[in-house]
């Protein structure tokens, strides 16, 4: 019942066939050998997901921009245990800020993400509603260069799509979005490495290989 | 502990752009406060991942469950309503709930990326949904574009009249995709990132959320699919390229009726894609054909030379769109000439980097040069298609009658469904002309 | 048709079909609508909208002002509804789509089904011949498409020997050789305006003066020296131009854009013609602040042509009766205050200069037909600034200043020759040009003097520098009229201040000058002429007795007059003059 379509039969059809196969055969081999060489240097055998490299963000603020998701995958995290727990939040506050109360004027979230608990004279704590949150980082700018810098920009993998391309790590100025093992999704911001020398430099296939 | 610290303004905020802070606990700022009340620091715990390496095995084993399922449809139930019932369900499940990445078509640049550069190492599941649709097309045909790809099942679901193009035209578009192809490879290989997934037309419908451009493109895209089937499948998919060659070889393929044709062109007119081929006589005058084969074999050279230069300038000329690392390098040069430093985020990270500005001239200097160099290769090879494409079209096959173009055919099942021959053969004789 | 299905089965079918047909249709239309709507919308983040930072400023600057306070609360919440409502919106319009297009697909599965079913066609098979024509089809097919390509590469490589040489050009800033064949039309110097015409914002290349003297004294309440008053049908902030017995003007609001012709000894409007049917105008105007409105650039012509741009980027050209010769539109511009830049045309191209939150555009058009004969793009802020030209070396050079830089073009090709940088500041002051320098700068920036020939800054200040008003250079002297009332006059050379004036209201219209006056009109209308010396001289202080905002217009010894709702002409009558 299975039909080839090759129903007139002849000595030109049979060498044609014979042909054919061989071709496959050869073309198999082909797909077989590029994907196997492609995948010789693989780092993981699993997939690789994209991460944001904290200690390269600049909070340019294009992750909330750029992201072909509506919210970005991409928001804000808080690393409590790097957390200075001031009172007087770079992060929570505007540098303008008139006073230190919860008022709108003085926030320096635009959506009101960033809740403020009172613990003891004179700490609160900070947590990052996760709904609210764009991923603007303007928080994370504010934190990182006037405090510890505990609050960072991560993409949130239950919302990420791992796109093979990821729009935003295209536009990131500092290359700061990685591909990593999907082993090590987790990596909170202590686990990544300093700044390399040349984080401008777009990766480049080595011109000699 | 913190009133006396001066509040600073806008300001002086605004002209602080990137403070290096050390994730070293030892440097921070402010210490970790030693808390009296009993507070515990609660732990954050990031959201697990959509995927995991459980789910992504899992996902290659559905992909090769799911061309079988087209290849048995296709070749031994010979059921159009059941690819038809694939295709939904493919839809539904690599669009809508796996939603497009990653898939075949666009595993062409990992798999070009991981062939150029050492540092970039291909996973197997990459490898694997790479190779997997191959492989299934040198066994049995496009069975990935018959009902699997979710690109093309969006577009077969929305086949309604379709109309047959010009020769002219079918041919001049079908250079299209051999073109996508190697330019997409091309930027890839230079280093100028992943172009043919950055114009995938559907991935945005079915995230319900991507760029205006590319969702209005899909959906307009669509439209067109309603008269002009699956346009996308035919004129641009890169894969589907691969894909054909690999089906002329495959071992078996699709057939319209294992019983003798009755010569009704049925089935050439229920295919939308113009894939039938119908008998094809001897030549009328060999001596034209002769001479007609002798100049196509002699323009080849000409095709293959223009087309690598024409692929060397373009890519040359498109250096600063494409690439980043020649939009900086003349980005740069803008802001030193007017003395302006630091008025895109890029160059101010370059500086802030510390890197020698030389450093910058010669990685925009390599990238042209390896773009140039892909260019002319690219080029080549769609000259090298187009003039092959010449050539084949003089030859003459001894065709009596009306067969799949093996290359085109995308295995959908839509002239077995109406062939009269199988109405007989299968016993359901209450009709001929059944609309699948 | 199988006969197990009934008669009435079609009908129920058809029914459920045309049920399910429409409701389909217009769920995946409105889902289509709706999402490319919300798509757009994501651009426009009402959280970094300007009123909301605005508004969150001023609540800083005065925490005692309760007011102020509880309305930025009021607006910041307002943002914050609209931007989750917006996502929300956007969500659901996405599953809209979805559900629609199943529908619709299951309607069309079942049209088909129901459709009568037709009989083989017994078309005959074809001939070898046409299959030869087939195969002659495909290679020619082929073959053009690898021409194109070939046509493609050309084209790349030639406009890469364009940009290769502007990167030269920024590299090395050559200086240019002289007499060096620019692609001018050969009916070039008739294009240059006469010396009596006033031809657009700011006069013949936006000079702002003309060696005609122009009335001292008037009085337009009282009726003195006024050669006619005419109400303006519809308002706008653009200014007067003249060309030979006419004046031209726009009027804008919401719903209507018009140009407007008046004769020019009385007054009398000749024609109007609406900017409608434009092709790419949004269907509803882009969102502009009360001081700028849709009629904020002035028009220009060049005797041929008039051409008048609106602040929803519809660009239109009518010839001198009114009729229109084409008509396009240059984008939406994106702009938190609406568009207020005004077209120059120079030697037959019309100048546009397009700041807005999407970036720079430069462009160039042909005035004849509207087509773009180069634009450039620059990383700028939106700007409301307006170019102004400059020849040099029979060369002719744009100037444009936007936030962050003050950039010089070449009228040819659009390339930038150089450019001076530290000028960030929201802009709304036109650059100025005379004995081979530039003069750019804006409140709250730096005002600097830069060399025409390098772009080297020759001196700089930051006192008392206008925001809306732009310089005027006349007579080696340059005058700044600020928003606060100041006037300050410095010495164009050397940046040396001269003297300084301070009125009550501020200044949005531009100074300018004709013969030895300087016409300086206030927002409340008042207009000061005073003598272009290095001594402050008063000559007159004429009341105009309405708003005024425009910059006004002196030719042919007349001056015109724009305040908020009347166009004016102002005439020395022989009495008059003859008895002071």
């Amino acid at each position: 019942m299975m039909t080839t379509n090759s129903s007139s039969a002849g000595s030109s059809n049979g060498r044609r066939e014979f042909l054919r196969r061989g071709a496959a055969a050869a073309a198999g081999a082909v797909v077989a050998g590029l994907a196997g060489v492609a995948a010789r240097g693989a780092v993981s055998r699993d997939g690789m997901v994209w991460q944001i490299n904290p200690a390269r963000c600049v909070q340019c603020g294009r992750c909330m921009t750029h992201c072909v998701l509506t919210p970005s995958a991409v928001k804000c995290v808080h690393t409590y245990a790097m957390c200075g727990y001031c009172r007087f939040c770079f992060g929570y506050f505007d540098p303008g800020a008139p006073e230190l109360t919860t008022a709108a004027e003085n926030q320096m979230c635009p959506t009101g993400a960033i809740r403020r608990r009172f613990i003891e004279p004179p700490y609160y704590e900070y947590s990052i509603l996760e709904d609210l949150c764009t991923g603007c980082g303007k928080c994370v700018k504010g934190c990182n260069t006037f405090g510890n810098g505990s609050l960072q920009l991560q993409i949130l993998h239950d919302r990420c799509v791992q796109c093979n391309e990821c729009a935003i790590a295209r536009r990131c100025p500092a290359q700061a979005i990685e591909r990593v093992p999907l082993a090590k999704w987790n990596r909170m911001k202590s686990e990544f490495g300093a700044v390399p020398a040349a984080v401008w430099q777009h990766r480049e296939p080595d011109a000699n290989a | 502990m913190l009133e006396r610290r001066v509040v600073p303004r806008a300001g002086a905020l605004a002209l602080i752009v990137a403070a290096a802070v050390s994730a070293d606990a030892a440097e921070q700022r402010f210490p970790k406060p030693d808390f009296k009340s009993g507070y515990v620091q609660p732990v954050y715990h990031p959201p697990t991942p959509a995927r995991s390496a459980v789910r992504e095995w899992a996902d290659v084993a559905v992909l090769a469950a799911a061309l079988g399922a087209a290849a048995w449809l296709a070749l031994r139930a010979r059921s159009r309503r059941g690819l038809w019932a694939l295709s939904v369900a493919s839809l539904v499940w690599f669009g809508l709930v796996r939603k497009g990445c990653i898939c075949p078509v666009g595993s062409i640049h990992n798999v070009a990326l991981a062939l150029v550069d050492p540092v970039y190492g291909l996973p197997l599941v990459t490898a694997l949904i790479f190779a997997l649709p191959l492989v299934a097309a040198l066994l049995w045909g496009r069975v990935f574009c018959a009902a699997v790809c979710p690109l093309g099942v969006i577009q077969d679901l929305v086949v309604w009249r379709p109309v047959r193009l010009p020769t002219a035209l079918n041919r001049a578009l079908g250079m299209l995709g051999p073109t996508v192809l190697a330019f997409g490879i091309a930027l890839t290989a230079a280093g100028a990132g992943f172009w043919i997934c950055r114009y995938d037309p559907f991935v945005g419908l079915y995230r319900r959320s991507g760029p205006a451009g590319m969702i209005a493109t899909g959906i307009g895209l669509l439209l067109i699919g309603v008269v002009v089937a699956r346009p996308y499948c035919r004129f641009f998919c890169p894969y589907g390229v691969l894909l054909s060659w690999g089906s002329r070889l495959s071992r078996r393929h699709l057939g319209i009726t294992p019983d003798e044709c009755i010569q009704c062109r049925l089935c050439e007119r229920s295919c939308p894609f113009d894939a039938i081929r119908g008998p094809e006589p001897p030549h009328v005058d060999r001596s034209a054909a002769r001479r007609a084969l002798v100049r196509a074999l002699w323009a080849a050279p000409l095709f293959v030379a223009g087309a690598a230069w024409a692929g060397r300038a373009a890519l040359d000329a498109l250096a600063p769109v494409v690439h980043p690392a020649v939009a900086l390098e003349r980005e740069l040069r803008a802001e030193d000439a007017a003395g302006t430093p630091d008025l895109t985020w890029e160059t101010r990270v370059f500086r802030l980097s510390g890197e020698p500005r030389e450093s910058a001239a010669a990685a925009a200097a390599a990238a042209r040069h390896r773009l140039r160099l892909a260019g002319l290769w690219a080029g080549a090879f769609v000259g090298f298609v187009g003039a092959g494409r010449i050539v084949a079209s003089v030859r003459r096959s001894d065709r009596r009658e009306w067969v799949p173009d093996r290359g085109e055919c995308l295995s959908c099942g839509r002239c077995f469904a109406h062939c009269p021959r199988e109405y007989v053969r299968l016993g359901r004789l209450d009709g001929p002309m059944g609309n699948p | 048709m199988s006969a197990d299905r009934a008669p009435i089965a079609p009908v129920l079918a058809a029914l459920l079909r045309g049920l399910l047909f429409g409701v389909g249709f217009v769920a995946a239309v409105a889902g289509t609508i709706a999402l490319l709507n919300c798509l757009q919308l994501r651009r426009a983040d009402p959280l970094n909208s300007p009123l909301r930072l605005e508004a969150i400023r001023a609540a800083q600057a005065n925490p005692s002002n309760a007011d102020l306070v509880a309305e930025a609360r009021r607006i910041d919440l307002l943002a914050r509804r609209a931007f989750f409502a917006s996502q929300m919106l956007m969500h659901r319009a996405g599953m809209l789509l979805w559900v629609g297009a199943a529908l619709l697909l299951g309607a069309l599965g079942g049209a088909r089904w129901l459709e009568p079913r037709v009989a083989p066609p017994g078309s005959p098979l074809p001939s070898p011949a046409a299959g030869e024509r087939a195969a002659r089809a495909a290679r020619r097919a082929v073959c053009a498409y690898l021409a194109l390509l070939l046509a493609g590469g050309a084209a790349a490589s030639w406009a890469l020997r364009g940009s290769a040489r502007s990167d030269a050009a920024l590299r090395d800033a050559p200086p240019e050789p002289p007499g060096a064949s620019a692609p001018e039309p050969a009916d070039a110097p008739d294009l240059d305006p006469p010396p009596d015409a006033w031809c657009a914002f700011r006069g013949p290349f936006g000079r702002g003066g003309t060696e005609t003297p122009a009335p001292l004294r008037w009085d337009v309440p009282a009726g003195r020296n006024v050669r006619w008053s005419v109400e303006v049908p519809r308002a706008g902030f653009s200014s007067p131009i003249v060309w030979g017995h006419r004046v031209f003007l726009t009027g804008a609001d919401a719903s209507v854009r018009e140009l407007y012709a008046f004769d020019a000894d009385t007054g009398q409007l000749l024609w109007r013609h609406e900017a409608r049917d434009v092709p790419g105008s949004p269907a509803t105007p882009p969102k502009t602040s009360e001081e700028v409105g849709y009629a904020a650039p002035t028009p220009t012509t060049d005797g041929r042509r008039i051409y008048a741009l609106f602040g929803t980027g519809d660009l239109v050209a009518c010839d001198l009766d009114g009729h229109r010769v084409w008509a396009r539109n240059l984008g939406v511009p994106k702009n938190p205050y609406g568009h207020s830049s005004s077209p120059l045309v120079v030697r037959g191209r019309l100048i546009v200069q397009f700041d807005d939150e999407t970036g720079g555009r430069l462009l160039a058009l042909d005035g004849a037909t509207g087509r773009t004969i180069w634009e450039t793009r620059r990383t700028v802020r939106p700007g409301w600034s307006t170019p102004v030209a400059a020849v040099r070396e029979g060369r002719i050079r744009i100037g444009v200043l936007a936030s962050p830089v003050l950039g010089v073009y070449d009228w040819a090709d659009g390339r930038e020759l150089w450019r001076v940088g530290e000028l960030e500041a929201e802009i709304g002051v036109s650059p100025a040009f005379a004995d081979g320098r530039w003069y750019a700068g804006n409140e709250n920036t730096r005002f600097v003097a830069v060399d025409d020939v390098d772009g080297r800054v020759l001196w700089e200040t930051d006192e008392d520098l206008p925001d809306v008003a732009s310089p005027l250079v006349w007579r080696g002297l340059l005058v700044l009229a600020a928003s606060s009332g100041i006037v300050t006059a410095r010495d164009a050379a050397t940046g040396e201040k001269l003297w300084m004036q301070e009125w009550d209201e501020g200044f949005y219209a531009s100074p300018v000058a004709a013969g030895d006056a300087i016409y300086l009109i206030d927002r409340g209308g008042r207009a000061r002429v005073v003598r272009a010396s290095r001594e402050f001289e008063l000559i007159a202080d004429n009341p105009i007795g309405e708003e005024c905002g425009a910059t006004p217009a002196p030719v042919g010894g007349r001056l015109y007059v724009r305040t908020q709702h009347r166009l004016i002409a102002i005439e020395e009558t022989p009495a008059s003059s003859a008895a002071p």
